[in-house]
């Protein structure tokens, strides 16, 4: 074969300045060819360097950043190297890019017709009248239907999956030889992001461009490229062909990475077998448990079987309409009814808008359904009435939320927020607090030195941790997590789920999951609801769900994991 | 959008009838009789005194008072005068045009200078001009108006000539020229330093680096995509101070002797004028409600993801 | 296993980087000797390296001392004025010579700086008292309470602060004239008060109707914290950062606002020594282009003053910089 690389990088060092004459390595050596036509992938966690890599090939490096050494050949020319004006000339019409995040990569003041016309203007592929035909033609091939009145929308009338295919059909307006894709869809619904994926493969196998795509999410990088290259630490740790290392790992980082993915983990059997491990242990624990509540008068409940009962609950909300006088009402969630049994996980799965969050806030009473009833423990939370009651509920339910970054007062210092609910609650001396929260602390795995440092200090997945022993202070029959690993790092993600499957086989507890990924439902849930525009569309065991799918609808969530065809080694 | 205009002036009504209320009371609270600065301080006889009480319902209950002054000044009635016995509206009339005039000055000063100087601050942010700027506009934020007003009257009044030093009555628009730059100066440095750090946060928006990656060259990245985006909330800034440089125009009408709004009000509030002092105040308020309606419809020009129901 | 894999093209072939290279790090490890740090204690970090805030600090130090004890500063008495010295040359101990009345201009503005700063900072208080109070109440409780006060906060933001004081001021001089230096300071910090408050009411509640959707918040409730205690123990104290800047910028415009209204003649009575008053009092003479000083020294003591508090503003605005934080 004669063939030569469209893009070769070698040896490549990417810097940035942090201060005088400090300078952070982002990237360290990194060497990676791409062929025409070829898709790669780059895999890595944030943090990894792979986005930085991938900035500075088309020289848009945020900030202080700057290549420090080594090469990046296009078309077997050094670009690392040439003047401004010459990369200038390769953007877009060589080398196009399709970014990370829909919502704030189109300009909001302009219609998107003319973000993509700028395009094809400035890279003198068309103009005038002949530009504007050609972006109707360029939105349709994204697959953009209705594309001559949506050319001549706003970015704020689309959604998330359309601004993404407007960035497509923007990144390849000018048809260049290599795409590059950072994270193109990770900010969307996963059924949009498998259509979407399917589409610009589909897209750039006709046109003949080479992908460039970078993805922290190995099973998805594995199912869409032929040749991967994994990033660790701003170095390239292992690279090759995409099946070769997914079936037989080689460093110890692939390794991990191949085990954790919660996209792959999902079909091993061996993770079902773990879960069911959990879950018998829990369900006794937590029968011991009831049996207590059961016979004591103080505690709130009755130490019934079904902790949670949700008899068809709906929530209205009124919103405005066009008109001051006109209101439209919209259903967030319609006749929703589910039962949560003590010790063990019910996940509910939906995309954005499902009404799955809207349900878990009025599980927590933090808002109130329009009808419908939430029975906690034989007792109907609407019908309680004295503030210690609720109280005591409270003490019994405790959330998990998404944001880890949100999820904490900034101002209040790792030890401050574990005993609130302890000092809310009046529960014990000031002494009996510090012990119960260096306790707590132990339970998720955080060494006590954290209790006088403050959220901005931690990582995502430690504060994760921590708003995990806030919600065990008080001692909780449940916890409600709502989305709590998704905005995390894959093994981040899969260490906190191990966390919470550890917690409720040591404590008993129950757990309302929250999630729209199902690929992390088989290791943490045994039963699933599939929710889809406020309504139930599915509800069984979990094994029944990956296995024998009832609905079109669910189907199709399970089809949109990603690297679920692939098979795996050991 | 008619419907967002409706509401908002339906929301102006209770803030213009509660600005008015309260500025009546408290131009009621102060002592003296009013007959008195009325006619100058001669003795009257009780008829004629009446008789003017009368005429300015000043033996009613003070909260109809208050409503017959809204009845006039609503009405924009012409008969409604002062205590000096002189038509409101023909003198609020009269002092409008030049405070008017000085106060737009003021403003297109304020939009070219700030607009132009923080734009090429924020483009070279933490370069020379930036830092230069930076300290500039603190130190003019920091002198008072009618230091920078004399200093200025005096350098190009008085000493160099270039400007008449005061504003005649028969005034054009070059004599108000210092005046309205005296007049602009704070908001300047304000407007200046908004302007700087809208430019330099949306110079590392996501967008625009996407715009870069289409391969479009610098200047048009910084034209189509950096500076109408960054303008959004300095344009909300300059129009919404029309009404505080109206107001501002009292110490640089005193400096320059212009015999504006800011003149009429002061000389009003000194001589406890209440129709003319409350009726005065009104105008500003309604000057004000307007401007941020206008404010408010212009953002939704500038920004189509703002939509008015 | 499928066999059937694409060739291996130059420069893909299989590579496995050596392992000491990039060794394994434990997942999501803890820096267990990393100094805790709260948000202020870093943002104090970030002040500390200011150069504007140094600045600002030595001007508003010096400010402080020569409210405390002016006499550290001159030795002559700020009332003594004598028809003799009028406009005399400067002296050993009278740096600046003497003004109009034959007074001391130096121990003027040493003895005027009290007024202003007093007026400055009780008028700030009051603003920010009265502000972040009812700003929280309206962003938090929202509904017809936000109605309400926006409704009340905007009669009183439609009023331009300038027009709206001297009003108030002339209204309480004919009332109560003669009130002695607080009675006096009093007036004015009302006067300015009043109309200046809805400027922190806007800020504060926007601030609010942004933290109160924060999911610490959510989280607070759901341990069973009272709305109460939620916005008085998490809302309020993350809504600050905002209202913490305008006020210190505040401060310094308060003093030139009561300078103004001094120089209007309606500010603080003559009888009281402050900027303003010199200031008012110098303007004639400028007119003439003579005797200069008078005003000079007043007005730079004032500007010097009020770029102290600008700067600290400013310098305090780049230290909780959200955007410098790192989340």
């Amino acid at each position: 074969m004669t063939e030569t690389p469209l893009l070769e990088i070698k040896d490549l060092r990417v810097g940035f300045r942090t201060g005088k004459k400090k300078v952070l390595t982002a990237v360290d050596g990194a060497s990676l060819s791409i062929y025409p036509g070829q898709t790669i992938a780059i895999v890595g966690e944030s943090g990894s360097g792979k986005s930085t890599l991938a900035h500075s090939v088309i020289d848009l490096l945020p900030g202080s950043g700057h290549v420090m050494g080594g090469e990046i050949l296009f078309e077997g020319r050094d670009i690392s190297q040439v003047d401004r004006k010459a990369v200038l000339a390769l953007r877009g019409s060589s080398i196009g890019l399709v970014p990370q995040d829909p919502m704030s990569n189109l300009n909001p003041l302009w219609k998107v017709g003319r973000q993509i016309k700028e395009a094809l203007v400035a890279n003198g592929v068309a103009s005038g009248d002949a530009a504007d035909k050609r972006v109707v033609e360029l939105l349709e091939e994204a697959g953009l239907p209705d594309a001559e009145r949506r050319a001549r929308q706003y970015p704020h009338e689309f959604s998330g999956g359309m601004r993404q295919r407007a960035l497509i059909a923007m990144g390849l307006a000018a048809r260049p030889k290599l795409l590059i894709a950072d994270e193109p869809t990770s900010a969307l619904d996963v059924t949009v992001q498998k259509q979407i994926l399917d589409h610009l493969d589909q897209l750039t196998d006709t046109l003949g461009v080479a992908v460039m795509l970078i993805t922290h999410d190995l099973g998805l990088a594995a199912e869409r490229a032929d040749h991967l290259v994994v990033m660790y630490r701003g170095r390239v740790v292992e690279s090759g062909p995409a099946r070769d290392i997914l079936q037989h790992p080689e460093h110890p980082y692939t390794k991990r990475l191949v085990s954790n993915a919660p996209s792959l983990a999902s079909q091993r059997l061996s993770s079902v077998r773990a879960r069911e491990e959990v879950r018998e242990q829990a369900v006794q624990t937590a029968a011991e448990i009831a049996e207590e509540i059961a016979h004591s008068d103080t505690e709130f409940g009755e130490g019934r079987k079904d902790v949670i009962v949700v008899e068809n609950l709906t929530k209205i909300f009124t919103l405005r309409g066009a008109k001051p006088w006109q209101k439209v009402d919209f259903a967030a969630v319609d006749d929703v009814s589910f039962r949560l049994r003590r010790g063990t996980t019910t996940a509910i799965v939906g995309e954005s808008g499902s009404g799955k969050s809207t349900v878990a806030r009025m599980v927590l009473d933090l808002l109130p359904p329009t009808s419908g009833n939430v029975i906690f423990d034989g007792r109907n939370i609407r019908e309680l009435t004295s503030k210690a009651e609720r109280l005591k509920l409270r003490r019994q339910m405790q959330p998990v939320f998404q944001n880890p970054y949100a999820s904490l007062d900034p101002l209040y210092s790792i030890y401050q927020s574990i005993e609130e609910p302890l000092q809310l609650h009046g529960v014990g001396t000031k002494k009996e607090r510090e012990a119960k929260v260096r306790d707590l602390l132990d339970k998720v795995s955080l060494p006590t030195t954290v209790m006088s440092r403050y959220p901005g200090e931690l990582s995502g997945g430690q504060r994760q941790r921590v708003a995990i022993a806030r919600a065990l202070a008080l001692d909780p029959e449940v916890v409600i997590c709502d989305e709590a690993v998704s905005a995390l790092d894959v093994l981040v993600q899969a260490q906190i789920l191990e966390l919470l499957n550890d917690l409720q086989a040591e404590l008993g507890l129950s757990y309302l999951f929250i999630t729209h990924d199902l690929a992390v439902v088989r290791q943490i849930a045994d039963d699933v609801l599939v929710m889809q525009d406020g309504k139930v569309v599915e509800a069984a065991p979990v094994s029944e769900v990956f296995d024998n799918p009832q609905k079109d609808y669910t189907r199709k969530l399970l089809d949109a994991i990603p690297g679920a065809t692939i098979e795996l080694g050991a | 959008m008619w419907w967002y205009v409706a509401k908002r002036l339906l929301q102006a009504i209770p803030v213009f009838l509660g600005a008015t209320l309260i500025i009546f009371f408290l131009t009621k609270l102060r002592p003296g009789d009013p007959i008195l600065g009325l006619i100058g301080n001669k003795p009257v006889s009780p008829e004629v005194r009446e008789a003017l009480r009368d005429q300015f319902h000043l033996n009613d209950f003070i909260g109809l008072q208050w409503l017959y002054f809204l009845k006039d000044v609503v009405t924009f009635n012409p008969d409604f005068v002062g205590l000096d016995g002189q038509p409101v509206f023909q003198k609020i009339g009269n002092a409008l045009p030049v405070t008017g005039t000085l106060a737009l000055l003021a403003l297109a000063m304020d939009a070219v200078i700030g607009i132009v100087v923080g734009t090429i601050a924020g483009l070279r942010r933490n370069g020379w001009f930036d830092s230069v700027t930076l300290v500039i506009s603190l130190i003019l934020l920091s002198i008072p108006i009618f230091v920078v007003g004399f200093v200025l009257q005096f350098l190009f009044g008085v000493k160099w000539g270039i400007f008449a030093a005061t504003v005649p009555v028969d005034w054009n628009v070059t004599d108000l020229l210092l005046p309205a730059f005296v007049l602009a100066i704070a908001n300047i440095a304000t407007t200046t330093r908004l302007t700087r750090t809208s430019v330099a946060n949306n110079m590392s928006a996501d967008h625009v680096r996407t715009a870069r990656a289409k391969g479009l060259s610098g200047g048009v990245v910084i034209r189509n995509h950096v500076l109408r985006n960054s303008l959004v909330p300095v344009v909300t800034y300059i129009g919404i101070n029309l009404g505080s440089l109206m107001a501002g125009a009292i110490i640089t009408e005193g400096i320059f002797n212009v015999q504006g709004i800011g003149n009429l009000a002061f000389g009003a509030v000194s001589r406890g004028d209440t129709p003319l002092t409350v009726s005065v105040v009104s105008v500003m308020v309604m000057l004000y409600v307007f401007m941020s309606l206008i404010v408010d419809l212009l953002y939704a020009v500038l920004d189509p993801r703002i939509r008015y129901v | 296993m499928s066999e059937i894999q694409p060739a291996t093209r130059p420069g893909q072939e299989r590579y496995v980087a050596p392992i000491d290279e990039t060794p394994l790090r434990a997942i999501d490890v803890v820096d267990v000797d990393a100094v805790p740090e709260s948000q202020w204690r870093e943002a104090w970090k970030r002040l500390r390296v200011s150069p504007l805030f140094w600045l600002a600090s030595v001007i508003i130090l010096v400010l402080a001392v020569m409210v405390a004890f002016p006499t550290l500063f001159t030795s002559a008495d700020p009332n003594q004025a004598s028809l003799g010295k009028q406009f005399a040359k400067p002296s050993e101990g009278h740096p600046f010579g003497y003004n109009f009345q034959g007074a001391d201009i130096w121990a003027r503005t040493v003895y005027g700086a009290r007024a202003s700063v007093a007026v400055g900072v009780f008028a700030t208080v009051v603003t920010v008292v009265l502000g972040v109070i009812t700003g929280a109440i309206a962003g938090f409780y929202g509904g017809i309470t936000d109605t309400l006060v926006s409704r009340l906060s905007d009669i009183f933001f439609s009023i331009p602060v300038l027009l709206g004081s001297i009003v108030v001021i002339s209204v309480i001089n004919n009332l109560y004239p003669n009130r002695g230096f607080w009675g006096s300071v009093f007036v004015v910090v009302l006067a300015l008060a009043i109309f200046a408050w809805p400027q922190i009411t806007r800020q504060m509640r926007g601030a609010v109707l942004e933290v109160k959707n924060l999911e610490f918040v959510d989280a607070a409730t759901a341990i069973g914290a009272s709305k109460l205690t939620n916005l008085r123990r998490h809302i309020v104290p993350n809504s600050l950062s905002p209202v913490i800047v305008s006020a210190t910028i505040s401060l310094g415009v308060f003093i030139v606002a009561e300078s103004a209204l001094s120089f209007l003649g309606i500010g603080l009575p003559q009888t009281i020594v402050s900027w303003g008053n010199d200031l008012s009092d110098a303007q004639n003479l400028v007119r003439s282009g003579q005797h200069l000083v008078v005003m000079w020294v007043p007005a730079t003591a004032l500007a010097v003053t009020v770029l102290g508090f600008v700067l600290l503003g400013e310098a305090v605005r780049e230290a909780l910089d959200p955007k410098a934080r790192k989340s």
